[in-house]
């Protein structure tokens, strides 16, 4: 179906590049209206309608690779391209990353139902005094958009907020993040309170923030460090092998 | 997105009349999708990792500097006032600083 959503076509204007509008347009032309509400409601991040639309669309059939695809994708692939030409900048590509996990929320059942089971689990904060959290949301959006489930613990996250959200969700991986030099220093502390209650072999702990450097992540006693969102998730993936070589060993 | 973080229906939450689509997901066509996504969010996370590798956070529009902490690019010309930025966006900033 062609573009019929005045709102995306509008922001399809946006994508300039032969070959992404081609490949956009596919994607988008492969849907109907309804897939055309959601990827609009995505580049908008309006989180609520791309809830309900997702529910809407897997309850009247589609294919949950139809809704990521035609739905989901299709906006992320127009925010980025907006990111990219800095026609929208990191607050508003945040927002819709939130949107996309609206919609994924009721996708991910579907997958593990099918068999496609999340890589890890991971709890993810700022670390206690610290509030800045862009860099955080970033790895985060990665993270997801890898197949980690990740528990987003916020900013100013005190160690006993890791080591009871780490409990209760069981996770593989304990992340941290921080921005000010001055808050650095409590990623090592959250280390401490998990060694101190006898928990610091359930998990693997990884650091990142623009001061922290690999040393410094050493230093702490982390197992991994991530200098931008990219090495973060490949950094994950490497100690979520670990992990299940491990266990399996 | 995010001081309170995950205020979104959890997969839990998520109506169960969506697995009903469980079987019809394609895994290769899934695997397609994902990695397709990763490209868009790599593409992302190095648009937005550039500026930070030249312009430290804590510099404001006005080159003055916002930090809390001590750093050797700080330069105080007014008893007082926000110290002004002496570094250069060529380098490295971090090392700079002084915890």
């Amino acid at each position: 179906m062609p573009i019929v959503h005045e709102g995306l076509a509008k922001e399809f204007e946006y994508v300039t590049k032969e070959d992404e509008r081609a490949m956009i347009l596919e994607q988008i032309e492969a849907g109907d209206a309804l897939m055309q509400e959601m990827a609009y409601s995505l580049i908008t991040g309006d989180h609520n309608a791309v809830n309900e639309l997702t529910q809407k669309a897997l309850g009247e059939g589609r294919e949950a690779n139809d809704v990521l695809d035609e739905g989901l994708i299709s906006g992320m692939a127009i925010v980025g391209v907006k990111f990219r030409d800095n026609l929208i900048f990191v607050p508003e590509v945040l927002i819709a990353a939130r949107a996309m996990k609206a919609g994924m929320a009721h996708i991910d059942p579907i997958l593990s139902a099918s068999g496609v089971e999340p890589i890890g689990t991971a709890v993810f904060g700022t670390v206690k005094g610290d509030l800045h959290d862009i860099g955080k949301n970033l790895c985060i959006m990665m993270m997801r958009g890898a197949g980690f489930v990740v528990h987003d613990l916020g900013v100013d996250t005190k160690p006993d907020e890791f080591i009871e959200a780490a409990d209760e969700n069981g996770a593989d991986l304990v992340m941290m993040s921080a921005l000010l030099t001055t808050t650095m220093p409590n990623m090592g502390r959250t280390i401490v309170e998990f060694e101190d209650m006898g928990l610091r072999d359930e998990y693997k702990f990884m650091t990142g923030g623009a001061p922290v450097t690999q040393e410094f992540a050493d230093d702490m006693g982390a197992d991994g460090y991530g200098d931008n969102a990219i090495s973060c998730v490949d950094k994950a993936k490497e100690l979520i092998a670990i992990m299940r070589a491990a266990s399996a060993g | 997105m995010a001081d309170s973080p995950d205020n979104l229906p959890s997969n839990n939450q998520a109506n169960q009349d969506d697995n009903a689509s469980a079987k019809k997901v394609d895994p290769g066509r899934l695997r397609d999708s994902m990695s397709r996504l990763m490209d868009i969010y790599s593409d992302i996370s190095n648009t937005a990792a550039t500026p930070g590798q030249t312009r430290c956070p804590y510099k404001d529009a006005k080159s003055r500097c916002t930090a809390k902490f001590p750093c050797r690019n700080q330069f105080f010309k007014v008893v007082g006032e926000k110290a002004i930025c002496t570094g250069s966006d060529d380098i490295d900033y971090r090392s700079a600083w002084e915890s």
